[in-house]
């Protein structure tokens, strides 16, 4: 009986914090694995979109440098160069903000995730401070607004490019909590994939493979980040 | 020195120590207290989203333990301080009639009604125990300003969950865990520091221990502040933005982190 309370309460702490486990984040991560590789024909039809290519390797080279427990049966495609996959230089697009801000009252911009990543590799120094200060009002923004945070994109795209805006901020997150070691990120990154779980965890790679192999990306990278700064 | 008490509840032990050893002090006088209902379905659902299953915790501890919640630590806590200076019984609202205080219950401590409450009782500081964010319109009332005692070291720690943060970040030599007595600011925990006081780890700690310890230091860092701004002995010292960051509510698996960090520094 006391076990069986303690379940129920366990169950309800979850709902209430919508908090997923990492058991069920990594046994989510080996099945959507494998379920992309049951179905080659999501490769397919997503063959026109080179970032797909390039979430792809992300995902095998983060299992295989970090020993992650879902080997990837798609493996590391070497020697091959994908075409760029943003349409505009990141430090043009940056410029190109209203003010710089990457979220404002009126939603996300879209492609910011992708394009404060790129920044923040290129250590861009002509932009610097104002990329730390719109990394941090991101990062508010996302705990204040919690599960209503990045929404709408600007300019309106489809659900599934929207998911795909979003997850681009939680990868951006790990990965900057990874290079700065700044716990924070990872935290926020946590949340941020915790949010999109149940929506994600039923869908099917043939009919959503963009959200759900950029959302496995997500996830990997926030496992490889826990594994280099929880593990210590 | 006129003085208003801002409350979370009737209910919370803070509020009732803070006014009680207030009004004990010569030269301070409690005008006011404006205690925010807990009746509100907005404020409801925004500490849920905020806090998650925290806030059931926290209701439990709060509306159902009350002060018998703290009666089974053996630690230093609130109720043993409520103890020793002889807090009269009764909550928030019954004191304030005892004691002859003005009284008022609000929905939300910025509402039109606290602000007219403030305007009237004309208060030198007010003395913020806690009941969400304050705005502009209450900040700019009273003569001194609003003061707030963190729960963290300002200004490298501000926000929520900043006993762990530092022992996530492994700063707990640098930095250590403790208190910030500061006037409020609409930005957050970035006003001026009037005190600080650190809290030593003892062996065992564990979170919920070390914020046991650090709530009756809370009520006197409070107190001294007031007394010392009484006196005119202190002096607000201004924060640099970029000497801080802000924290957020943490997750569970960072939290489990954290703890292991705690029990590797005890062990040191």
């Amino acid at each position: 009986m006391r076990a069986r309370g303690s379940r129920f309460e366990a169950w309800l702490l979850r709902i209430l914090d919508g908090c997923i486990s990492a058991g069920t984040i990594q046994e989510f991560i080996s099945r959507t694995i494998r379920s992309f590789g049951d179905h080659p024909t999501a490769f397919t039809n997503m063959s026109g979109a080179p970032w797909f290519r390039e979430d792809m390797r992300a995902v095998a080279q983060l299992t295989s440098e970090f020993g992650l427990p879902y080997p990837c049966p798609w493996g590391l495609a070497s020697g091959v160069e994908d075409p760029p996959t943003l349409s505009r230089t990141p430090i043009e697009w940056f410029q190109g903000l209203d003010g710089n801000a990457v979220v404002g009252k009126d939603g996300l911009r879209s492609g910011a995730g992708a394009y404060l990543e790129q920044l923040l590799l290129s250590g861009e120094e002509a932009c610097g401070e104002s990329i730390k200060t719109e990394l941090e009002r991101l990062l508010r923004h996302v705990e204040v607004k919690r599960d209503l945070c990045l929404s709408p994109i600007v300019p309106a795209v489809s659900s599934d490019q929207a998911w795909v805006e979003k997850h681009r901020v939680a990868i951006l997150f790990a990965r900057h909590a990874r290079r700065a070691g700044d716990l924070r990120f990872l935290n926020t990154a946590l949340k941020l994939n915790d949010w999109a779980f149940s929506s994600h965890r039923k869908m099917n790679p043939r009919h959503h493979a963009g959200p759900l192999m950029v959302y496995l990306r997500s996830l990997v990278e926030q496992e490889a980040a826990c594994k280099e700064l929880l593990a210590r | 020195m006129r003085v208003v008490v801002f409350s979370p509840t009737r209910f919370s032990l803070y509020s009732r120590l803070v006014t009680h050893l207030a009004r004990a002090e010569q030269g301070i006088e409690v005008v006011g207290i404006v205690e925010r209902s807990i009746w509100n379905p907005a404020r409801f659902r925004s500490e849920l989203r905020r806090d998650g299953s925290r806030l059931l915790r926290k209701i439990y501890r709060k509306f159902i333990l009350r002060d018998r919640g703290y009666q089974v630590s053996p630690n230093e806590n609130l109720s043993a301080l409520s103890r020793s200076v002889e807090l009269p019984p009764g909550n928030l609202k019954q004191l304030a009639k005892a004691w002859g205080v003005p009284h008022i219950r609000v929905s939300d401590l910025n509402d039109k009604a606290a602000e007219e409450f403030l305007g009237q009782v004309e208060p030198d500081v007010v003395a913020f125990t806690g009941g969400g964010l304050v705005r502009k319109n209450i900040l700019k009332i009273p003569r001194i300003g609003v003061l707030n005692c963190h729960m963290g070291i300002l200004p490298r720690y501000r926000g929520m969950d900043v006993v762990e943060w530092p022992v996530a970040e492994e700063h707990l030599g640098e930095e250590g865990i403790g208190l910030t007595l500061h006037l409020m600011e609409t930005g957050v925990d970035t006003g001026p520091i009037l005190l600080q006081s650190r809290c030593d780890l003892l062996p065992g700690d564990v979170f919920e221990t070390i914020r046991a310890r650090l709530e009756p230091m809370m009520v006197r860092l409070m107190i001294e502040g007031l007394k010392g701004l009484r006196d005119g002995s202190i002096r607000p010292s201004p924060q640099r933005l970029e000497d801080g960051r802000q924290y957020f509510v943490m997750h569970p698996r960072i939290l489990d982190f954290a703890r292991r960090k705690l029990e590797e520094f005890q062990v040191r």
